[in-house]
């Protein structure tokens, strides 16, 4: 798939990239998608350095989101937002902050950096589900918004 | 000018003194004035009586002379045998006349005068030895006739008229001197002589004619008209000038009694030459007899008119005398008056004011020498000496007491000096320039100078160079606050540098002020090396402190973080267990998993709860004028479907205060309140009642003022636990699954009232409700002003 084909894919059938460390969370978080009725591929990465290995990689479809932890061992998820956002090839992907910290610092950190959303991790599994639905909705709009430089 | 070195009583004296011989001065010289007045008044009044005799024996010479005249020329025996009794009267006049004269002139002796009377005299003489003669020999009077002597004698006697002429200008120039009006007197007097005199020489003519029976010539007819009206004009002039001078009031009835003769004869001789038919030359139908008559009466007339002029400007005159004689004699009583009173004063001044006060000299003195005296200048006086007196007395018996005021005061100023002396703190005085007045001993020990070396220098010597500005600057602030009302500037915070170079940090207090009218300084200086020290140490216990505050704001964030990503954990297995096995399990397992559950869901509240209070204590108040109306009424509105559910209600029930304060908090604050007072109340209908009191007793009995309460109709809370209730996570009822508080609400009450600097308290009444009450004392100052604009 080339890149222009990934952009004009409808949400529903772009794959996802999530950054989590743990692997509680991250079954959490896919079983959340799958509650909010989000069938799109998954990929998981463990850490900061894993996730830009994996979109710099040719061959890998490039996510249609990213959801990015913050808290992780190595390369952690402000670091990884800022390669992100800084990089001319991968800032255009909307990122989701996803993470247990609800402390006003970490929140204005992120969107100082670009950070799109930002969602704190309920405890709660049905806070989870609905935490997704709203980032399905969410997503779907900034989706089908026209793409920078087509608006003029 | 330098005053006189003169004693009281020397100056009383001269100041008396002078005074009397000022009025003495001005009396005795009006008495001077007044008499010389007087004695020239009364020679003159005197001379001008001898004038008066003088004219009037000249005049009767006059007339003798013309009656003797036509008396020769009569042949008529008869006639003059007629005549004889009259002349012989007219002679005894001029005689009296005469020797009045002589006595006036003896005592005046006017040279003119003596010179007037003594051909006066001579002439009246001659005509006596004539008179003599015509007596004894009626034969001589043909021959007079015959010869040159009445001609000689007529030149003579006109001769004697025209010397009084120049006599009279000499009177009228000395009259004029003395009183305006004597002289215009005078004048009158002079014009009604001349009338007179006129008036006998046309009778002497006009009766020559009749007794000659012969008419006039034109040339006498043409004289008489001229005489005439010459005449008129004296009789003019001299009504005026008596008008003018007052006299005319008191002669009219004479005056115009004499014009009116005069008139009458004239009219007489008048209608003699004018008489129709008559001619020049023809006799008159007139007899002697009758013409005489006429002629007697204005003669008489007129000299009656002159007694009168005479006697009224003589008593203008003596009025005059008498009125200088007054004022002579009211002015020697002025002046004798005069001394009388400035005798006496000075008797009084002696005796009242300078003899006391020499008393009290003297006793003064003595009391100087030590000794007990009196002062009492006696007869129980409250005038100023007396009050001496009394001032003095009170002076001398206080002089024990003050001599005992005096000790203590110099006790007094001891004791200060000691102060001064023993006092930690450096003093220094220090005037405008700059220059140490005084130095106490904490001084030389603070910097190591000696009070002698140190007084005189410039007090900046005691500081580095490099603040020296900053003494300066402080010193001009300090003027600058005393010229004003300003307080005293603040003390600051230098270096002092001691004798031998070395630093030490200061304190200094200075505080202006005048002394002598002069700009002074005291300073007070104070060593605060240790001050320094402990401030370090704070310092560095603060960064400690600070230090732990991250540690614990790190604390918990790890905490928020770690301690929930296993808990999540636990949370998510146990839901993924029950969904993905829910069927394969156990009613026992599924029961103990849904706990799982919901442990880890209140665990989380927990977590949250902790953070939160952690950051209330840490997080900066943002202070905001705040109204508490506006903060219940959102309460009311966010919390409206929780209100309905529970059938409660919030009412406000006092005025509530627009305060300062951190408007989230407290808005958290009386949401908390009121939310536990509608949980925790089983009436069918809950009321919370939210209101502000000035004043309100707290648990201890103190007053607090300015002081919120929200008051519930709930179960009430036992005393015991009065206290309890705020500590963190404490319920006073067991956790049910209905009730799903943390038991942290009344803790974040607690701390946000403590974070406004207030305090929270509680009245409770078990089955009746509980008030609590609590004060945000942050906001004092806004609210005492509302409380002051109450009032």
């Amino acid at each position: 798939m080339n890149e222009i084909a990934t952009h004009k894919l409808l949400p529903s059938t772009q794959p996802i990239l999530i950054v989590e460390d743990s692997p509680d969370d991250f079954e959490a978080t896919k079983r959340a998608f799958s509650k909010a009725n989000l069938r799109n591929e998954i990929t998981h990465c463990e850490s900061g350095e894993a996730a830009l290995s994996y979109l710099r990689g040719e061959t890998n479809a490039k996510p249609g989101i990213i959801l990015l932890d913050l808290n992780m061992p190595g390369l952690d998820g402000r670091k990884t937002l800022e390669i992100i956002k800084n990089s001319e090839e991968l800032k255009k992907i909307p990122i989701v902050i996803l993470t247990t910290s609800n402390d006003e610092r970490d929140v204005q950190a992120c969107y100082a950096l670009g950070a799109n959303t930002y969602i704190q991790k309920p405890v709660d599994f049905d806070g989870l589900i609905a935490a997704i639905r709203r980032l399905k909705e969410y997503w779907f709009e900034i989706a089908l918004l026209p793409k920078e430089g087509e608006r003029e | 000018m330098r005053a006189p070195n003169l004693s009281i009583r020397g100056m009383l004296l001269l100041t008396v003194g002078g005074l009397t011989a000022l009025i003495a001065l001005f009396a005795a010289y009006d008495v001077y004035e007044n008499g010389r007045r007087l004695v020239r008044i009364e020679s003159l009044r005197d001379a001008s009586v001898l004038g008066d005799q003088i004219f009037d024996a000249v005049d009767k010479l006059a007339v003798e002379r013309d009656v003797a005249l036509s008396m020769l020329q009569s042949t008529d025996k008869d006639v003059i045998q007629d005549l004889k009794p009259r002349l012989l009267e007219t002679r005894k006049a001029a005689d009296l006349a005469m020797a009045a004269t002589v006595e006036g002139l003896k005592r005046y002796a006017f040279a003119e005068l003596v010179d007037l009377r003594d051909r006066s005299l001579k002439r009246l003489a001659a005509i006596k030895a004539l008179r003599a003669q015509v007596d004894r020999d009626a034969g001589l009077a043909k021959a007079a006739r015959d010869h040159a002597l009445p001609g000689k004698w007529s030149g003579e006697v006109s001769a004697l008229i025209a010397d009084t002429d120049g006599l009279w200008v000499a009177f009228l120039k000395h009259f004029t001197d003395i009183d305006p009006i004597v002289s215009q007197h005078l004048r009158i007097k002079h014009l009604l002589r001349e009338i007179i005199e006129y008036s006998g020489r046309e009778r002497s003519q006009i009766g020559q004619l009749i007794t000659e029976n012969v008419g006039p010539t034109p040339a006498q007819v043409a004289a008489l008209l001229r005489g005439k009206g010459a005449i008129d004009l004296s009789w003019q002039m001299s009504r005026v000038i008596a008008e003018q001078s007052g006299l005319y009031k008191s002669i009219a009835p004479a005056f115009v009694d004499a014009r009116s003769h005069y008139d009458t004869m004239h009219e007489m001789i008048q209608d003699m030459f004018y008489v129709p038919g008559a001619r020049h030359g023809a006799a008159y139908p007139i007899s002697v007899a009758l013409w005489f008559e006429l002629s007697t009466e204005a003669s008489d007339s007129l000299a009656a008119l002159r007694d009168a002029t005479i006697r009224e400007a003589r008593k203008y005159t003596d009025n005059l005398m008498a009125a200088s004689r007054a004022s002579i004699v009211f002015w020697a009583a002025v002046l004798a008056a005069a001394l009388a009173l400035c005798a006496y004063s000075f008797w009084v001044i002696v005796r009242r004011v300078i003899n006391p006060i020499n008393r009290m000299i003297e006793a003064l003195l003595a009391a100087a020498r030590g000794e007990t005296v009196q002062f009492d200048v006696g007869e129980g006086r409250d005038d100023e000496i007396g009050k001496l007196g009394d001032v003095l007395h009170a002076f001398h018996t206080n002089a024990e007491e003050i001599k005992t005021a005096a000790t203590k005061l110099e006790r007094s100023e001891s004791r200060l000096r000691a102060v001064v002396d023993h006092t930690i703190d450096g003093m220094i005085t220090i005037d405008a320039t700059g220059a140490i007045i005084s130095f106490n001993p904490a001084c030389e020990g603070l910097f190591g100078y000696g009070a002698e070396e140190a007084i005189g220098q410039d007090v900046r010597m005691l500081v580095p160079e490099n603040e020296q500005a900053v003494l300066n600057a402080y010193f001009l602030s300090s003027i600058e606050t005393a010229s004003g009302y300003g307080e005293v500037p603040p003390s600051r915070e230098l270096h002092g540098r001691r004798k031998n170079g070395t630093i030490v940090p200061i304190e200094l207090t200075l505080s202006p002020y005048r002394f002598d009218g002069r700009q002074k300084f005291s300073a007070i200086i104070r060593d605060i090396t240790r001050r320094k020290e402990a401030e370090h140490e704070l310092a560095q216990h603060t960064r400690a402190l600070e230090r732990s505050n991250k540690e614990l704001d790190d604390f918990a964030y790890i905490a928020s973080h770690d301690l929930k990503e296993p808990l999540r954990g636990i949370h998510n297995h146990s839901r993924f267990l029950l969904e993905d096995n829910g069927e394969k399990l156990d009613e026992e397992s599924v029961g103990r998993l849904s706990r799982l559950v919901f442990l880890s869901q209140r665990m989380e509240r927990l977590v949250n709860d902790l953070l939160y209070f952690s950051r209330l204590g840490r997080q900066e108040l943002a202070i905001q004028p705040t109204d508490v109306v506006g903060v219940v009424t959102d309460i009311e509105s966010t919390l409206e479907l929780f209100l309905s559910e529970h059938n409660a209600k919030i009412v406000v029930g006092t005025e509530l205060p627009k305060i300062v304060c951190d408007k989230t908090r407290v808005t958290e604050l009386f949401r908390n309140l009121i939310t536990n007072a509608v949980k925790y109340n089983d009436a069918p209908e809950k009321v919370v009642e939210v209101g502000w009191k000035a004043a309100h007793p707290t648990m201890e009995g103190a007053t607090a003022r300015n002081v919120f309460y929200v008051k519930d109709n709930g179960r009430g809370i036992d005393r015991e636990f009065h206290t309890e209730i705020f500590r963190i996570f404490k319920r006073l009822q067991a956790a049910s699954e209905k009730e799903e508080g943390t038991g942290v609400g009344l803790t974040f009450v607690k701390k946000i009232v403590e974070r406004h600097g207030g305090r929270i308290w509680l009245e409770s009444e078990l089955g009746k409700g509980t008030t609590f009450y609590f004060t945000l004392e942050a906001t004092r100052d806004e609210r005492d002003s509302d409380a002051q604009a109450a009032a």
